[in-house]
């Protein structure tokens, strides 16, 4: 209930709806026992005279790369093959992310991925993953081409090759004055027997 | 053993725009003072520093117990917008909660 209470609350003292401004900094929460609690406490002020407005903008396009290595020296392997897409990239994409996850996909829990302190604590496997973010198309892309040449022209042994590129539509938000704000209700209606 | 956040309280992490909030509740409401103790905007700023770039806010709700920690990512690192897998930042609640209640050694794992 706590959890829930304060979930996306950037301040318990003024929380803004539309219809009030809410103080939650005195609420308590009470066990009644038999799964029942008791919320107490909350006071309100009055509504907000601006309401949220969230804007979507086009922000481009984000390119994504994956490849996975196993086995000895799949961390170094995989650091080398993003620092190639890396260099190879240069400034063409405008943000780039290079990073590197993985625990189980590929070498399963048995003996081959079982004694991480025999091997100095390196994990059996890891996946590459490289993003970025360009202007156009076409530069996203090129990092999924870059991704993708790993396969054949990247460190050894390379596999489960995944890319993606798509347009990124961002949202920023701001305010308006209630008293602009014109409502208007439109009612879609399947028709019968559709 | 260092006592960790996760030791003595359970984390709820929600997004607006490039902020995280992340709701710190203890277990046990004895905890409570510990948990300020620990959880300053400074710390907090430090530890999550590979994500959260800008300042951190920390509000307390001394009756419920809990603390509400306002977290500032870069304003490009937004929902849709994000490079990060982990677009919306959830996770971060459950990075924290491995700091440890002391400041100094923790048993904090190398960004990569």
């Amino acid at each position: 209930v706590t959890e829930q209470l304060l979930y996306e609350v950037t301040d318990p003292g003024a929380y803004l709806t539309p219809d009030v401004t809410l103080d939650m900094t005195g609420v308590a929460v009470d066990d009644l026992g038999g799964d029942r609690v008791r919320v107490s406490g909350a006071r309100g002020a009055a509504r907000p005279d601006q309401l949220k407005v969230s804007v979507g903008y086009r922000a481009g396009f984000r390119g994504e790369g994956e490849i996975s290595y196993a086995g000895p020296g799949a961390v170094a392997r995989a650091r080398l093959a993003g620092e190639v897409v890396r260099a190879r990239l240069g400034d063409a994409v405008g943000r780039l992310r290079v990073e590197v996850i993985g625990v189980d996909a590929l070498s399963g829990g048995g003996e081959a991925s079982g004694d991480a302190a025999a091997r100095g604590g390196e994990p059996s496997e890891c996946r590459l993953r490289v993003a970025g973010l360009a202007g156009d198309r076409s530069a996203a892309e090129a990092v999924a081409e870059e991704v993708a040449a790993l396969y054949t022209s990247g460190p050894s042994g390379g596999g489960g090759m995944r890319v993606d590129t798509r347009e990124v539509v961002g949202v920023l938000s701001t305010t308006i004055a209630r008293a602009d704000v014109e409502t208007e209700t439109v009612v879609f209606a399947a028709e019968e027997g559709a | 053993m260092s006592v960790r956040l996760y030791d003595v309280a359970h984390a709820r992490t929600g997004d607006k725009g490039n902020l995280n909030t992340i709701a710190l509740i203890p277990y046990d409401p004895a905890w409570y003072p510990a948990l300020c103790e620990a959880a300053t905007p400074e710390r907090v700023a430090d530890y999550l520093a590979e994500r959260i770039t800008g300042p951190v806010t920390v509000h307390r709700l001394d009756r419920l117990p809990a603390l509400v920690l306002v977290c500032a990512r870069a304003c490009e690192d937004t929902v849709t917008t994000s490079l990060y897998l982990d677009t919306h930042g959830k996770t971060l609640g459950s990075v924290l909660l491995g700091m440890s209640l002391e400041p100094g050694p923790a048993p904090r794992p190398e960004p990569g």
